[in-house]
């Protein structure tokens, strides 16, 4: 739904202008909800029933030390992680501003569920940017040394900028299935992650108005190699790299609003087990 | 057959890293898109090349009947600059075009662009001589039927695609009011993938092609004090190729800017001096926006002469359309040093902060930011006082959509000129 | 840039990967360390040359062979990792014209660095960081310097060996990539590392 001329028509000020627009949503946004559910329980329902024999017979790995590792967590157990990324945004869609040059910093944090589930929680800023990406994981051992993880998250975006004569805002959502590969050694975990992207709802506020509502959208893919080792006591340090083809990556989300072309997104990230 | 366990787990490990890597080496390259052109002049090798008078039968709305996926329902024709140019609304898709007529034939070659994405290609049209040619070519009683066919491709291939559409109307009493329409940097961003790097002579010299009848441009100061334009605070590889300089293009001098720096599509860095010489001589734009980047002490006294001597020299030359410079004001630290000059009533500008500073500065136009909204009252009000009303940057089809239709603007600054044309001549 | 910046990671990646595999045969059990950690300082110099792509364009004279160096504070606890922070000089490149004069390209990198040592006396490290680039050009414009910051990625192998108890002597190659302006710089060097402190 397109929004004109939210002063006039609002006579407000511009939070009541987007929390309305947010709110006319909200019956859209519960759809999806209901129906991401349905699909989540179905899949691993599914998923459950047809892996049961082989989870019986495989070798359950106790490590708990790596993050990016598929690894076996105790329901109820937790752990956590910080990661720092540096992500070179495609040259030709940035402008002036240096923001999106600025590295990009993780809370990872998981918690175990019983039945190899888990849920993993990663909150990432870039000081502009804030993304919650929240999701259930399914733990699967059949292949040892080979494990994987099966997820499928939810992500949500605010970004904010107002400085001189810019006073812009963005709010979108994603929901993001995904699947790791992990192989680990003594010494090393080794975990590959690809991940699809599917917008579901993107505002872009420009001042007092909302600019444009995109909805529903496949945003492409993610694909991350993570290298993790021992660092100090149980502390896991964490190499990784991550290229992405997005056509809205929402670090750029200041930048983006007119363009319409896809790119890869490459980025750098170290991190540490806490 | 591999043994070691070493170098078992690296091949396992190169294997993994493949997928990262295929999409590793996908990474895009900055520098503009590749305009395809036709080989060996196109089919326009041996035609005689339409007047002017001539294109301006063309000029009007026309009705799509074959491409509606690519160019919508209706499209604009008009001449802009020494092409004739077809606007469209979706992805902000544009036709330029060079014509020929051989015997009763009109042809027309060219390439097509939307300006979204990096989606563009060859085109080729024609009218025939029972499609209205005859009335083109030699004038007379208006054909009942001028109709446009021929055949586009994606890149270097012409003829994947027909293309069809037939003259509608002239354009409306409205359309042809006067209406800037501004091409913000000198005609787009560089992330919009134009043919040349913004702020550069090159691209002053093609603004009108894009349906611009106005640009504006950002002026910067070198540090032994000659203005020139640059957009960004930084030397950047959004702008320029890796050289010798890094940094702010203020702390060095022209010299060094200019002969060190490259841009990303191959230019250099113009002076003011430069590229208001190309827009006086070289284009009939009517009115240059001097966007004023810094707050540099000492910016404006050697912009003003610049601004004053191009006015001058544009009145010089017979044939001309009045041309119009203004400084541009957008922060309160360069509103506070234009006002202490002397005579700042008499130099045209165009303030961006309040309406009350627009007044009291004498500025010839009112530049608010368009996502203020249309603000009819402070317009109507600007327009009561002699001053005309601009607003920046509007590149949102909707938006444009709106403000021509319920706002009053005389103006607006926009990234892509061509969809703004459209509205306007939509009108 | 894309590519050399793969492959650099890539390789690595297959080098950390590969010899972890190697050490871990020979220390099956790194999970639980020494209770000893320890503290080095370690300063290293030589050749650099910048392989970046730059504009093309004639200048009467062109450079890319330079010198580096930097020091590095590290922390090795008890794991095969070690971490590292490092500040350094950089000399880039320089060109000289009738024009302008000279100018010249330099950076100072800060990096947050993480070696591994999966043999005795071969180690690898990469990390990231931030770098300070200046420009200078000096000649017929007069004198002329400005700043900027960029982001910074650097990968290094290297072989040392113990002189003394403490004091450690070896070789060392390096890849730099200062994100900014794509600039890719190629070290090669001596280095030296003391260990200062054990607890």
């Amino acid at each position: 739904m397109l929004t004109t001329n939210f002063r006039e028509a609002v006579a407000s000020n511009h939070v009541t202008a987007f929390i309305a627009e947010l709110a006319s949503s909200l019956p859209r946004t519960l759809s999806y909800a209901t129906v991401y559910c349905t699909r989540l329980c179905i899949m691993f329902v599914v998923a459950y029933c047809c892996t049961f024999p082989f989870n019986l017979s495989a070798q359950q790995t106790a490590v708990t030390g790596p993050m990016m590792y598929p690894a076996a967590l105790e329901s109820g157990d937790t752990k956590f992680a910080v990661e720092m990324a540096l992500t070179k945004m495609p040259e030709s869609v940035v402008e002036e501003s240096d923001t999106y040059r600025w590295p990009s910093w993780t809370l990872d944090g998981w918690v175990g569920l019983p039945l190899d589930f888990s849920i993993n929680g990663r909150l990432t800023t870039q000081f502009i940017n804030w993304h919650l990406q929240v999701g259930p994981k399914w733990r699967l051992a059949i292949l040892d040394p080979l494990t994987f993880h099966f997820g499928y998250d939810v992500g949500v975006f605010v970004g904010g900028l107002g400085s001189g004569a810019f006073d812009n805002g963005n709010v979108s959502s994603f929901v993001y299935p995904n699947m790791t590969i992990g192989w680990r050694s003594s010494t090393l975990a080794v975990s590959l992650k690809v991940e699809l992207n599917y917008c579901l709802s993107k505002v872009d506020r420009a001042g007092t108005i909302i600019v444009r509502t995109s909805k529903n959208f496949p945003n492409g893919m993610t694909v991350g190699l993570f290298l993790e080792q021992p660092f100090w006591d149980n502390s896991n340090f964490e190499l990784g790299m991550r290229g992405s083809v997005l056509k809205f990556a929402y670090q750029n989300w200041l930048l983006f609003p007119t363009i319409d072309r896809w790119y890869f997104i490459p980025e750098l990230m170290m991190g540490v087990r806490l | 057959m591999i043994t070691s366990p070493t170098a078992r787990t690296a091949v396992r490990l190169f294997l993994l890293c493949l997928p990262v890597l295929c999409l590793w080496s996908c990474v895009e390259s900055p520098t503009g898109l590749l305009i395809p052109e036709f080989r060996k002049g196109g089919s326009l090798a041996h035609t005689k090349s339409l007047l002017p008078e001539q294109l301006e039968r063309l000029e009007g709305v026309w009705a799509v009947d074959n491409g509606r996926g690519r160019l919508g329902d209706s499209v604009v024709i008009k001449i802009s600059g020494d092409r004739l140019t077809i606007y469209a609304r979706p992805n902000v898709m544009y036709v330029q075009l060079e014509s020929g007529h051989l015997d009763s034939v009109v042809l027309f070659d060219g390439y097509w662009r939307e300006q979204t994405n990096s989606n563009t290609g060859l085109i080729h049209l024609s009218i025939d001589s029972n499609d209205g040619a005859e009335y083109i070519i030699h004038g007379g009683r208006q054909s009942d039927t001028i109709r446009l066919s021929g055949s586009y491709g994606q890149g270097q291939l012409n003829n994947t695609d027909a293309i069809q559409m037939h003259w509608v109307r002239a354009f409306s009493q409205q359309a042809r009011q006067p209406f800037a329409i501004i091409a913000h940097r000198a005609g787009g961003r560089t992330a919009d993938l134009i043919p040349h790097s913004e702020n550069t002579v090159e691209l002053i010299r093609i603004a009108e092609r894009f349906g611009a009848n106005a640009v504006e441009i950002d002026v910067r100061l070198s540090v032994d004090n000659v203005p020139f334009l640059y957009h960004d605070e930084q030397l950047n590889p959004r702008l320029v190729r890796r050289g010798a300089l890094v940094g702010p293009p203020e702390d060095y001098p022209i010299k060094a800017l200019q002969f060190l720096v490259t841009l990303i599509n191959g230019e250099r860095i113009p002076t003011l001096a430069e590229a208001l010489d190309a827009i006086v001589n070289e284009t009939n734009l009517e009115f240059v926006y001097l966007d004023i980047k810094t707050e540099n002490a000492g910016l404006l006294s050697r912009v003003i002469p610049l601004q004053l001597k191009a006015m001058a020299d544009a009145r010089a030359i017979p044939n001309r359309k009045p041309l119009t410079l203004m400084i541009g004001i957008p922060t309160q630290a360069v509103y506070d040093e234009f006002i202490a000059i002397p005579e700042h009533r008499s130099i045209p500008s165009i303030v961006e902060l309040s309406l009350e500073q627009a007044q009291q500065a004498s500025a010839r136009v009112w530049a608010p930011r368009w996502t203020l909204g249309t603000q009819l009252a402070e317009v109507q009000q600007a327009k009561a006082s002699g001053i005309a009303a601009v607003t920046w940057t509007l590149d949102d089809d909707a938006f444009i959509q709106e403000y021509l239709a319920n706002g009053e603007f005389d103006g607006f600054l926009t990234n892509y000129p061509t969809l703004v044309t459209w509205h306007v001549y939509m009108r | 840039m894309a590519r050399i910046h793969a492959l650099t990671a890539l390789l690595c990646c297959t080098l950390v990967f590969s010899t972890a595999q190697a050490r871990s045969q020979a220390m099956p059990d790194t999970v639980s360390p020494s209770s000893r950690y320890t503290v080095c300082i370690q300063a290293a110099g030589g050749y650099s040359r910048d392989f970046s792509e730059y504009q093309e364009q004639r200048f009467l004279e062109e450079h890319r062979d330079k010198g580096y160096g930097y020091c590095q504070i590290r922390w090795l606890p008890g794991h095969l990792l070690t971490g590292a922070l490092e500040v350094g000089y950089l000399a880039m490149y320089s060109v000289t014209s009738v024009s302008v004069g000279e100018s010249q390209r330099s950076a100072v990198p800060i990096m947050l660095m993480f070696a591994m040592e999966p043999f005795d006396g071969l180690e690898l490290s990469g990390g990231l960081g931030v770098a300070l680039l200046s420009a200078r050009v000096s000649g017929a414009v007069g004198v002329a310097t400005s700043t900027s910051t960029s982001m910074a990625t650097q990968g290094a192998l290297s072989y040392a060996i113990g002189l003394t108890d403490r004091l450690k002597v070896g070789a060392e190659i390096r890849i730099a990539y200062l994100d900014l302006y794509d600039d890719k710089i190629f070290n090669a060097g001596l280095l030296f590392r003391y260990e200062l402190l054990r607890y």
